[in-house]
């Protein structure tokens, strides 16, 4: 394994931004409603529950990492052989390439619905995949750079969290703990989607300027998402009735709407556009991280994968032409993404482990 | 590599035009209303004319239909350019049709992103669409006034907190229900006349504007509106407070079989007007003028209370603080037990300035 | 045979005309330069040896000549040019043999003793005589707390300019000569010791790689040893002001001065660096980040304020508060286009007029200002060609970007207006916001010498953000900032500067 020249490294600190922005995405538009049905108004819970769970996957991803030499396609290399570890870096990073795909055409989506009811998706695809070209060409430091900029730009809408609660109703969330253990554990399907996007760490782990320095702020990274996600839930609880919030599929929108200036009505249209700053770093780092996978499996330049991955992104995209398959192909994407961190990782974590044991017994 | 990204941008410029909605090639519904027909669907929307001059009398469309989609679609088949929906403020609905329910209008208005949050509902007293074709003062047309009107009663006055937020989530909220305010118009003039009171989707009450402020202090927590007390003694004694801040606490005890509604009512105002010439110097003479307003306050308190119970409705959101505050809350007990539900009030003004004169 | 022919003859044509190199002897040399005919021989007669005195007319001092040179070799014989030299008292005179320094010498003014006409070996003294201006105010960098002096279109009065400014050994000047026509020198300044090495290497590696012709100014030579050629955005800083340079060295970056050309060139640079002036130094540092901050402010106003008129004009008319909306629908009311080609037509006016006055000379171009500003706009509103809100927002617009201090930045910000115009009316304010991200990566992309264009802010330096939006107070400064990667970061001892500071005190510090 060649190792990564520093000038193409990012410090560590870099990592909170990356994780933070991978995690922020077009889920935080809409995730409340699920869980707001399986868990009700102990909803939060679920949420924090699973921001927590989170951190303790970052734990073992950086366990995993520390242990291994490189990146999730060295480590499986390593540990499976050339074959079947090649394998399953295939797979891993067929998930990561349909989980970008997904948030793109989800934010489509809501672009169509929320403004332009008649464009065609291929169009806006067109155009965001043109820009996602353009950044993941500049290599990975114009894309962390996008990263940061995807984190600090939107951050300045965080005042839009508080404009709800003038009209919010904190009776709603009594009276806490109503709802069974089994009833909140349920309720934290419906987040944890919301907050994968981190794994991608698995792939940039080599591009970090001492690595292991990395780890505490993809903890902080992970830990503003709980919190920031965790208000959100209280917030749509509190200035949504149940019934209401269960039947808002964009939640976070619907509340924005009541935002008001005197010089400008119709806050969201706003959010909406600026929405795409959150969005580009889900996408082009995605992009850039399987584009680096399949370079580390088959050798090839980026410069050629990038486009074939493009193109398959525009397509499946394209393919996705209703709200049913969306939402098919974005539970596909949950329950994968739940099967490989919570399943396959700790699973990966144990043969890793063992085999780095035995190997130093002999 | 870099030709099929070029052709790309081209055919996006090319083809990447949406549907364009230049402000002043829209016809842009300020107010839209809509009555009871019959068995139909009737709407009328009003669409301001600007002008040098400044705003015209409104072009006003008018279309029947089933569904509130279809009105606008055959208004829009009578109008120069299209009816938009992003700018409109009010919707007033006929007293029948808010009788009869307004879940179709409403569920519609909540699917559409365009419409916003924040606008105003309102029942008319009479035909919605009179309302919408009276003529009044040429700065102030229909789409000016009316928003403006409810806005500054809202702000500065005494109509309750309304939007269609508000009403909305109090209707999916199995806890509580909502209540719109009643305009209606007398020449020129546009007036509050009340408030309706729903239950669900229908509106089963209404308030006159007289008991307003008591309704206010019942419901929202504020701090502007002047409330008229009759003084005992002469007949024409009144004292007039402005109010500072009001709110109700509510406490309920025993349980969702065996309620008690404790609601204890804060004022604290000024004195503006007061026909009987006494020393407010006096702590007394306040002491006895307070007292006198808390009964006063109590009694019409207690009118209201009575009468929504009578109706079956709970704009209130009762139900809400019994499922806050009592363990082992069952809605269905509650569902009886609200037709004879037990409530005491309790009233605490205090006054604390009477103005720069003595 | 007959195919490596053609080969041979395609690779000399293709190989550029440069006449200087073939030139190997000295008889080659004079040949070629009797033909003009400000080229002198003498031979004055007034001895007997055939001593010959070659120069340009035009180059050199004519009064030197005849005092100091020819009036003291009249009646004398030198058996030597040696000889000659020890008479001649010059500072720069050499003998040398060598074609190329001679050619050099002469085109610079020196003037050229043989004893003999076959001799190869000659005497160079220099006489030469350089016209230019005087130094004047700096006209295009305009500040009112600030020195009052330009660099002129001398090197060595620029230099001279620079040396004053910084009176220490360590001021490094290296010369190098670019173009095999003008045979420009160009001075690379740096502080030893203070300056990054490698920058310092990097810029004379990239300037004496140069290929070309001739220079004609710096900023025709910066552009093509930039990073990135195609990019809008200047990745240096052409200024006319020798305290801005002088300050610019002290952090530790470099300076190249090109003769002939008053503007000096300091790299690397960052895109905050565009908008400081040497003012913001010497006033109160709350003030100075006030102006720092509304420059940057008057960037995003500039760029976005028309583009937004047109997505929201265009799409977006939910966002129109009920305040505005009669104003805009009746100012749009009776125009006949669309917002953006209203908008493109305006702006493109604003920038003829701009251009007009540009090229005119000062009175006339006021003139044109009155005339385009008030005459037009008001023709136009009242034809109903133009809405009077969007005159409004061009006319502020087009001001904000005249507050950037280098004058060619506020050119790229007028020009990056029209694609997020074209992005505005494809897609809305979301193609705003696309546009802002290509915008973005661009910058993201973009180096200047190698380093971020986009530092401080990414990648992130906490220390040097008191020296970018905000201007902190210059007691917080005493380290250079990390964009110049100094050698030695420290610029003075920060707890001594505070040590020294005398504060009053009062009763409440007791």
């Amino acid at each position: 394994m060649k190792k990564v020249p520093i000038e193409y490294q990012i410090s560590p600190y870099m990592v909170f931004f990356l994780v933070n922005s991978m995690q922020i995405g077009v889920g935080l538009l809409g995730f409340e409603r699920i869980s707001a049905k399986l868990a009700g108004n102990d909803a939060w819970i679920s949420t924090l529950l699973s921001g927590l769970s989170i951190n303790v996957m970052i734990w073992m991803i950086y366990k995993i990492l520390n242990q291994g030499k490189g990146n999730i396609v060295a480590i499986h290399h390593d540990v499976f052989g050339k074959w079947i570890g090649g394998a399953f870096s295939l797979i891993f990073l067929f998930y990561l390439l349909v989980t970008g795909a997904t948030i793109l055409r989800t934010y489509i989506e809501v672009v169509q619905v929320w403004m332009f009811s008649i464009m065609p998706t291929w169009i806006l695809v067109g155009i965001f995949l043109i820009l996602c070209y353009y950044i993941v060409s500049g290599g990975f430091r114009v894309v962390a750079g996008i990263c940061f900029f995807g984190v600090l730009l939107p951050s300045t809408l965080a005042f839009t969290f508080f404009f709800p609660l003038q009209f919010a109703d904190f009776r709603n969330l009594f009276p806490i703990m109503q709802h069974s253990f089994k009833e909140i554990i349920k309720g934290m399907q419906g987040n944890l989607f919301s907050y994968f996007g981190f794994e991608t760490l698995l792939v940039y782990y080599t591009f970090i300027k001492n690595p292991k320095k990395s780890q505490k702020f993809a903890h902080y990274g992970a830990l503003v998402t709980t919190a920031v996600y965790t208000y959100l839930m209280i917030l749509s609880l509190v200035f949504f009735s149940e019934k209401q919030l269960a039947s808002a599929i964009w939640a976070y929108l619907s509340m924005s709407k009541i935002i008001q200036f005197s010089f400008i009505e119709r806050f969201e249209y706003i959010l909406i556009s600026f929405w795409a700053f959150v969005i580009l770093p889900n996408v082009v780092l995605t992009l850039w991280g399987v584009s680096r996978g399949m370079r580390e499996t088959f050798g090839m330049k980026q410069k050629y994968i990038l486009p074939i991955l493009i193109l398959f992104i525009f397509i499946l995209t394209i393919l996705l032409d209703d709200r049913n398959k969306v939402n098919l192909i974005s539970t596909w994407v949950g329950k994968s993404g739940f099967i490989i961190v919570y399943i396959y990782l700790p699973v990966l974590w144990l043969i890793q482990s063992l085999q780095i044991k035995f190997r130093r017994q002999t | 590599m870099k030709r099929w990204m070029v052709w790309l941008i081209i055919g996006v410029l090319l083809t990447g035009c949406d549907q364009t909605k230049v402000v002043d090639d829209i016809d842009l519904v300020q107010v839209a209303a809509y009555d009871l027909e019959e068995d139909n669907l009737k709407g009328t929307f009003a669409i301001s004319t600007y002008t040098k001059e400044g705003e015209g009398q409104p072009e006003i469309y008018t279309a029947s239909g089933k569904t509130s989609k279809q009105i606008l679609a055959l208004a829009s088949e009578k109008s120069s350019k299209p009816l938009e929906l992003g700018q409109l403020r009010v919707i007033v609905f006929d007293k029948d049709l808010a009788k009869k329910g307004l879940k179709e209008i409403l569920d519609t208005m909540n699917r559409m992103p365009n419409v916003g949050n924040l606008i105003y509902l309102a029942i008319s007293n009479g035909k919605a669409e009179t309302i919408l074709r009276g003529s009044y003062t040429k700065e102030k047309g229909i789409s000016n006034y009316l928003p403006s009107l409810i806005e500054q009663n809202i702000t500065y006055g005494i109509l309750p907190e309304t939007n269609l937020y508000l009403f909305l989530n109090q209707l999916y909220d199995d806890a509580r229900d909502s209540y719109l305010p009643i305009v209606s118009n007398k020449g020129n003039i546009l007036k509050i006349d009340g408030i309706a009171l729903f239950k669900g989707y229908t509106m089963v009450d209404s308030i006159t504007a007289k008991d307003l402020f008591i309704f206010k202090v019942l419901t929202d927590k504020f701090y502007r509106g002047t409330y008229q007390f009759k003084l005992p003694g002469t007949p024409d004694n009144y004292a007039v407070i402005e109010n500072i801040k009001a709110k109700t606490k509510y406490k309920m005890k025993g349980n969702s079989k065996y309620p008690f509604i404790d609601a204890r009512i804060q004022v604290k105002g000024k004195i503006q007007e007061f026909t009987e010439r006494k020393n407010l110097e006096n702590p007394k003479e306040v002491q006895k003028l307070e007292s006198v307003m808390e009964e006063e306050l109590e009694r019409q308190a207690a009118k209201l209370i009575e009468r929504f119970i009578a109706k079956g409705t709970d704009p209130l959101g009762l139900r809400k603080f019994g499922r806050v505050h009592t363990r082992k809350w069952n809605d269905k007990e509650w569902a009886e037990s609200y037709k004879h539900l037990r409530f005491q009030v309790t009233a605490d003004v205090k006054i604390i300035q009477s103005g720069v004169t003595e | 045979m007959e195919r490596e022919g053609i080969t041979a003859m395609k690779s000399h044509e293709k190989k550029p005309v440069n006449p200087a190199k073939s030139i190997d002897s000295l008889q080659g040399l004079f040949q070629i330069l009797k033909k003009s005919k400000d080229f002198i021989t003498l031979s004055p007669p007034f001895n007997s040896l055939s001593i010959r005195i070659s120069y340009f007319r035009t180059l050199v001092d004519a009064n030197i000549l005849h005092q100091d040179v020819l009036s003291y070799l009249s009646g004398r014989s030198f058996s030597s040019l040696q000889d000659v030299q020890a008479v001649l008292s010059f500072g720069t005179s050499k003998v040398t043999e060598q074609v190329e320094v001679i050619q050099k010498s002469v085109l610079n003014g020196y003037i050229l003793i043989q004893l003999n006409e076959s001799d190869s070996s000659c005497l160079l003294i220099d006489i030469s005589k350089i016209e230019g201006r005087d130094i004047t105010k700096p006209e295009i960098e305009f500040n009112i707390l600030a020195p009052k002096l330009a660099f002129v279109e001398k090197l060595d009065t620029n230099l001279n300019l620079l040396r004053r400014k910084l009176l220490t050994p360590y001021l490094r000047v290296e010369q190098l000569e670019v173009g095999y026509l003008s045979n420009t020198a160009v001075a690379v300044v740096y502080i030893e010791g203070i300056a990054n090495d490698q920058n310092v290497k990097e810029i004379i590696k990239r300037v004496s790689s140069i290929e070309t012709d001739h220079v004609f100014d710096s900023s025709y030579l910066v552009r093509t040893i930039v990073d990135n050629p195609n990019s809008m955005f200047q990745q240096f800083i052409s200024t006319e002001r020798p305290d801005r340079v002088a300050a610019i060295l002290a952090e530790g970056k470099i300076a190249l001065l090109v003769d002939g050309s008053p503007f000096v060139i300091t790299l690397p640079t960052t895109l905050i660096e565009f908008f400081s002036t040497a003012e913001d130094y010497s006033i109160p540092w709350i003030v100075a980040s006030f102006f720092r901050a509304l420059r940057v402010f008057s960037v995003l106003f500039s760029v976005l304020t028309t583009p937004l008129y047109v997505a929201i004009i265009t799409y977006h008319y939910e966002l129109i508060p009920k305040e505005l909306l009669e104003t805009l629908v009746v100012s749009r009311s009776k125009i006949p286009f669309p917002p953006v080609i209203e908008a493109l037509v305006l702006e493109v006016v604003i920038e003829l007029l701009r251009e007009a006055g540009a090229r005119l000379p000062t009175k006339v171009g006021l003139t044109v200002g009155i005339v385009g500003g008030i005459v037009i706009g008001q023709a136009a509103v009242e034809a109903s060609l133009t809405s009077n809100v969007l005159i409004i927002i061009i006319a502020l617009s087009a001001l904000a970007s005249f507050t950037t201090p280098i004058y060619s930045m506020g050119n790229t910000i007028r020009v990056i207006r029209f694609p997020f115009i074209f992005a505005a009316q494809l897609l809305g304010l979301l193609g705003i916001v696309i546009a802002s991200a290509f915008l973005l990566t661009h910058l993201l992309r973009t180096k200047s010498l190698g380093r971020p264009y986009l530092s401080p802010f990414y990648p992130t330096r906490l220390s040097d953000w008191k020296d970018s939006i905000i201007r902190m107070p210059l007691i917080s400064m005493n380290r250079r900032p990390l964009a110049a990667s100094a050698k030695q970061p420290i610029r003075f001892n920060s707890e001594k500067a505070k040590k020294n500071r005398t504060s009053p005190r009062s009763d409440f510090d007791d």
